[in-house]
Order: C-alpha cells, then structure tokens, then sequence
C-alpha cells in the first residue's frame, strides 16, 4: 500500500535570521580585530619581531687580524686556516652516523680518540639545549683536506661513508712563523678565545686579544673594528656585505736578522755565564729605531699557553718591564752631566784616595782599589766610584737631578710596547732621599731603571746629545696605504759637544783598556757596569748584574747597543762578562748592516 | 475608435523599433567571442606581468644565491691567502733559512772576508714598501659601470662602439 509523500517541511526564516546574525557578529568581530591589530602598538611590534626572526639575521663580522713584518717585509705575525668541527645531533640520530663519524674522525685526528668523539656524537639531542657539539676546534686545514679525500675516494668506491650530521667551517688563527723569534717584543694573541665565542672578555677581568708586547699595545689597530650586519633570508633580498677593512699591519723596525743573531747570542751568553737572563737591546740612535731587542727566556708563541709563567709580566720582556740597579753604566750620565755644565772637562783631575765622603759617609771604589792621580778619562776607564761621586758633588744634587730628569731617568720612554717599568727617581726634598744618594747615585746605585730607559739616556751621547723617542713601529698599512711613523726628538739633555767629547773619551777608555769590547776595524765607545744586587741587608749578595753599553763607528754612530746580565755565575764583572758579549753583538751587526770599517769607511767617503 | 486607431499605430511603432534594432545589434556569437577575447587579453596581460615577476624574481633568487656564495668564496680566498703567506714564511723563517744554508755549504759571513764594494743606491737593499703611501691616488674600488645612471651608461657605450669601429692604431 502506497502512502501519500509527506508534504514539505516549511522553512524557517527564523533560522536563517538566527544564521545571518551569526555571521554578521563573526564579520564585526573580524573587523573589529583587523582594526584592533592595526592600531594597538603591541600589535605593531609583531611583524617586526617576526620579521627579524624568520626574514633577517644579524652576524657579527670579524675582520682579519693585521699581519706584523720586521723592516724587509718578512711576516712575523700572520694568520692561518683552521677547521671547527661539530656534529648536529638530530641529524646524526636520524642518521645513526654516530658509529662512522666517530671512526673516521679519530683515524685523521690526533685527539679526541675515537670513544670521546662517539659520547660527543651520541650526546641526546635537545632542542634549544643541546644541538650542536662542538667535537674538535683549530683543526689544521690539511686535516680537513684528508677527510674530505677520504670521503671522496669512499664515494668513487660506491662506499660512501655515513657522516650526515658532520660539519666544519674555516676560521682564523693566529700563526707566529718565526716561532721564538722576537717573541718578547711581540706579544701574542690568546687565539683560543675566539672573540665570536667571548662575550664581555674583557669587562669580566679576562684576558684575550693581544696580550703583552706589540700584539696588545696596538690590539685595537690589529684587530679593526668588528660590524654587524643584517643578512635577508629571502635570497632575492641578498645584497653584496658592506666591505670589513682588516686590521691595520705593523712594519716593525725589527731586524730579522740582527734578532735572530742577538737571540743566539743571548743564548750562548746565559749558557756561558750562568745568567739568570740575558737581555740585550740593539737600536738605531738617529732616529730611535729598535733594531733588535730580547731577553731570556723566548717563548713559543705558537704554543703561548704551555708556559703558565708567561703572565708574570717582569719576565716576559726584561728589556722594558724589569728595573734594575744598573751600576757604572750610569756613569755615563753622570760625566755627560759634569762635562755639559762645565764642572769638569776632559782634563780635569782627580786625586783617587780610594773613597769620597758624601753626606758624611764614604763612598768607596770596587774592591777598594786606589787609582791616584786620574783625568776624567781615567775615571771613565778604571770606573773610579770616588771620581764620579765628586763629578756629582762638584754639580751640586739641584743640577745632578736635572739632568737625571733631562736625561729622561724617572719617566717612561714611552716605547711602543706593553707594561713598560718605571721605578720612581727621588730627588732632594722627597722623604727618602739622603744627601749621601747623591754618590751612590752618580755610580748608578739607589737608582732603578729598565734597559730601554737606559739605552735611550745614553743614545744621546751617541746621537749629538739628542733623545730620539724609542719605538717599535716603523709603519703601519692602514685601508691599502703605508703610512710611516715619523721618529720623534724626546728631549736634548746635552749639548752636541758634549756629546762628542764624551764619546772620544769612552773611545779612548775602551781602547786603552784593551777592552773585550772591541771589534779590530771598528772605533767603539762604550762602558762596562758592574752592580751589587741590593737585598734587605744592604748590598751583601755576591751576585751581580753585569752592563755595557756600547755604539759605534764613533764618528758616525749607526748602531747602540746595551746589554744586561742578571747574577752571572762564570765572572761578576761586566768587563768579563758582558764585554764580549757586546763584542759578538757588534761583529754580527756590523755585518748585517754592512758598516765597512772605518779605513774602508774613509776610503770610501773620498772623492 | 480613435483609441484603437492609436492602440495600433503605437503597436506598429514598437514592432518596428524591434526590428530595427535586431538588424543592427551585433549577432550573439560576436559578442561572445569579444569578452571571450577581451578576457584572454586580461588573462594574457595577467600571465605576461606574473611572467616577468616571476623571472626577475628568479634572476634575484639567483643573483642572490651568487653573492653568498661569491661572498663566500671571497671569505676562503682571503683566508687561504692569509694562511699560504704564513706558510711560505714559515718555510723561509730566519731558522729555516739558517738550517738550508748550512745544508748546502753556506757559512756564516765572517767579518774579517767580508769584501766592501761601492755600489749604486738603487742596489741597495730597499726597506719593506708593502702598501702605497698615502699621497697616491687610490684605485676606485666600484667601477663607474656600477654607479653611472643607464642614460650615461648608454651613451658611453655609444662612443665606445664607435671607436671600435673606428679601429685602433696599431
């Protein structure tokens, strides 16, 4: 039986009413926010944030440190190509590379071995938290061009290695070529703490970038300055960077081959002597240039960090950061003194008792001795403390001191390397200054100061009685350009006579001596100087330092040379010490500089 | 009757309109065809500028990919330039030099044989000049290709081609 369809249900608009309204409110809401989000200011911010997150990134660029060079272009500081190498860890799980990773990188490494690198590559993988492990750094590129061969030649085997998830990327790294050579004077780079990995280094009191020497006296112009950049994600958005100048390079006015020469000398002189160190300075008087500069010990720069002594600042670079009392060196200044005042003249005598009575205490000579009757000349060459302690006396300590002072003792050089020394000067009036200072002093006790204050003092009486500012740093090549430094005038604390005079006595001295110091052909002057070692009983130590200072030719100084001998053991003279250290010094400078001499000299000179 | 008589006249009058106005409108299939046109015009100007957009898009993207990795590139240059320097001065370090003069025979210049010649200031050994100084004039660093507005560069171009057609002097 067929029943009727049933009518059409009849619809109802009331629904449709209720469905309109629904939507009409959902259309308002949607405006309402869409206003909402174009107005509200943190609403604003989004895209920004969104944009730096997904859009750009920000890096650091670090320019290349610069490169340093003694005077003839040859690169004593430079940088290499090392190797970073990681693993990403959710890769190498997905991968299950761990195993082959860990294999193959301990067959090319020599450290870390095969199971530290399988813990490392293993390390459960963590988002935020643990990544990436870093497996080896400073990897030498040769390592990384033997694994690259390595998966090449596995590859056309048809048995590729599973290292997915392995990475590295190239950085700098400080290199010293020279290793030792000049190590004291340049300093290095604690290349361990790279600076993409150090955060406020130096605000925390750490270390890093140059320390000690040319590497951290001019850390600012070798290291350029670091830009951040935005980098588009979107490759139609990549533009060239902007160019990172590198650092400035230093052209040093070292000598490679007068370093490399005195460095030999020093280290068959501390054999030799049984010194505790050996310093020795060769410089250029005319214009200040160091030409060469060491103290023992050297340090491998390549492997700074092997020498945990190497923070004691004092020993790193005795030429400029140990003060000392230098003892009859300091004669020299004293006489130049006397002579430039016009108390004394070459001429002069002196009547050597064996002592002269200063401040009511009598200053004897070495050993006692009692020369007699003796000219200036006299005094220099028998190193009379007596005569030289009246020189002072007749000067009077107002005129004593002011040259001191001229001659720059009490005030730093201002040599262009880090933690350079200073031991104050006292003078009369301060506290403790005694009235007998004024003997010792003249002899060069009571009085402390660094070789390079010294070596500079007396370069005046090699270079007509001007100081030529001691310096480091012969040019620097800055945005493609040799800019040079200009050699500056410190002061001029004798007149150019006196300067002359001095020279021709110290000559004479030494000649009449028949001084170890002397080179056959070469006209030298210098001066010995023997000096107590001061301890908290007074000057009872039988060890001494032993000095010379020495220039020559003496009619046209080209070269100055001081050198320092702490406690030797073989001798405590200086005169048997240190003389012949000069002596080798000199030799091997003459030769590398080319001074014919002085018959050939003249021979040359006419016409 | 007059009513009817206009009754009729006015029904002639809009048969008439009809037909005229169905001689002179367009056929159908005419009309059709023109939007059809007019839409593939539309279509076509739309495929034309999504066309370009998409290949400059591209040619960006690629150029873009070419900077990074010429970027790139650059960066392992300087840095293998940097290290090659340090190893060649590692293999002609004072010692190493030292060490290779021994090897072959070479001793130490002695001062007493040293033989003194006058020789010209040119010979003499000159002291490191590793960059110009700063008085020349440096080399732009851009070339003017890059800076030039496209109605200067075109010109330019113009007067190169026409002195390549001239030729050059030998």
């Amino acid at each position: 039986m067929n029943t009727a369809p049933s009518a059409p249900h009849p619809i109802s608009l009331s629904r449709f009413y209720l469905l309109g309204v629904v939507f009409s409110l959902l259309g308002v809401l949607a405006v309402i926010k869409i206003i909402y989000l174009q107005t509200d200011a943190r609403a604003q911010e989004l895209p920004k944030i969104g944009e730096a997150l997904y859009n750009y990134e920000t890096r650091t660029l670090y320019p290349e440190r610069g490169e340093i060079f003694d005077r003839w272009g040859n690169l004593l500081a430079g940088n290499v190509e090392v190797y970073e190498i990681g693993v990403a860890l959710d890769e190498v799980q997905r991968a299950r590379s761990a195993e082959t990773i860990a294999r193959t990188l301990s067959e090319i490494l020599e450290s870390p071995g095969y199971a530290e690198i399988k813990v490392a590559a293993e390390t459960p993988y963590q988002k935020g938290k643990a990544e990436f492990v870093t497996i080896a750094d400073f990897v030498p590129a040769q390592k990384i061009r033997a694994l690259e061969d390595k998966i090449k030649t596995a590859r056309e085997n048809k048995t590729p290695l599973n290292l997915t998830g392995l990475y590295w990327s190239a950085h700098p790294m400080r290199y010293y070529p020279e290793n030792d050579l000049a190590s004291n004077v340049l300093g290095f780079v604690n290349f361990l703490k790279r600076p993409e990995n150090v955060v406020g280094c130096q605000e925390n009191g750490d270390w890093c970038g140059g320390h000690l020497g040319v590497e951290e006296y001019y850390d600012n112009l070798l290291a350029g300055t670091p830009i951040q950049v935005r980098l588009p994600k979107d490759p139609r958005k990549i533009d060239s960077l902007p160019p990172i100048p590198p650092g400035s390079s230093l052209i040093l006015t070292l000598d490679r081959e007068i370093q490399a020469a005195i460095e030999q000398i020093a280290d068959q002189a501390r054999e030799s002597s049984g010194a505790e160190a050996v310093t020795i300075i060769v410089a250029n008087p005319r214009n200040g240039e160091i030409l060469g500069m060491t103290s023992t010990p050297r340090y491998n720069l390549n492997r700074y960090w092997t020498y945990p002594e190497i923070i004691d600042i004092p020993t790193f670079n005795r030429a400029i950061s140990q003060v000392y009392e230098p003892g009859s060196v300091f004669k020299v200044l004293t006489m130049a003194g006397g002579l430039d005042s016009g108390v004394v003249t070459p001429e002069s005598t002196f009547l050597d008792v064996g002592s002269y009575v200063v401040g009511g205490i009598p200053l004897h000579n070495w050993e006692y001795t009692v020369w007699g009757m003796q000219d200036m000349t006299g005094c220099m060459q028998h190193s009379i403390n007596a005569c030289l302690a009246w020189v002072a006396d007749q000067m009077g300590p107002t005129r004593f001191y002011r040259y001191l002072e001229a001659f720059g003792i009490g005030r730093r050089t201002g040599i262009d390397l880090s933690y350079e020394a200073l031991y104050p000067l006292r003078r009369p009036g301060d506290t403790d200054w005694h009235e007998v200072d004024l003997g010792t002093n003249s002899f060069g006790q009571g009085v402390s100061v660094t070789p390079i204050q010294m070596i500079a003092a007396i370069s005046a009486v090699a270079n007509e009685g001007k100081i030529m500012a001691p310096h480091i740093v012969k040019a620097y090549i800055r945005n493609g350009q040799q800019i040079e430094v200009s050699p500056k005038l410190m002061t001029a604390p004798i007149k150019a006579e006196t300067a002359r005079t001095l020279s021709e006595m110290l000559a004479n001295a030494l000649a009449n001596e028949a001084s170890p110091a002397l080179v056959p052909g070469y006209r030298l002057a210098g001066k010995t100087g023997t000096a107590s070692i001061p301890t908290a009983q007074g000057y009872t130590s039988p060890l001494t330092n032993a000095s010379f200072v020495g220039w020559g030719p003496v009619d046209d100084p080209q070269f100055i040379v001081y050198i320092w001998m702490e406690k030797p053991v073989a001798s405590p003279w200086a005169s048997v010490i240190a003389a012949p250290v000069f002596h080798d010094v000199v030799e091997k400078v003459v030769t590398i500089l080319r001074i014919p001499p002085d018959e050939v000299r003249q021979q040359m000179k006419q016409p | 009757m007059i009513d009817f008589q206009t009754f009729r006249m006015s029904e002639q009058k809009t048969t008439m309109d009809r037909i005229l106005s169905q001689a002179y409108r367009e056929s159908p299939w005419r009309i059709q065809i023109k939007w059809i046109g007019l839409g593939l015009a539309v279509f076509a100007l739309i495929a034309l500028v999504a066309g370009i957009y998409l290949s400059i898009s591209a040619q960006a993207t690629e150029v873009g990919y070419q900077i990074s990795y010429l970027e790139a590139t650059r960066e392992a240059q300087t840095l293998e330039i940097a290290s090659l320097r340090s190893e060649l001065a590692s293999l002609t370090s004072a010692s190493v030099m030292a060490q290779r003069a021994r090897d072959l025979g070479f001793q130490p210049a002695d001062m007493s044989q040293a033989l003194y010649v006058p020789v010209a200031p040119s010979m003499v050994r000159q002291e490191a000049q590793l960059a110009p100084p700063p008085s020349s004039k440096p080399e732009p660093l851009i070339k003017p290709a890059y800076k030039q507005s496209l109605w200067d560069w075109m010109l330019e171009e113009i007067l190169q081609l026409r002195v390549n057609a001239r030729g050059t002097q030998p």
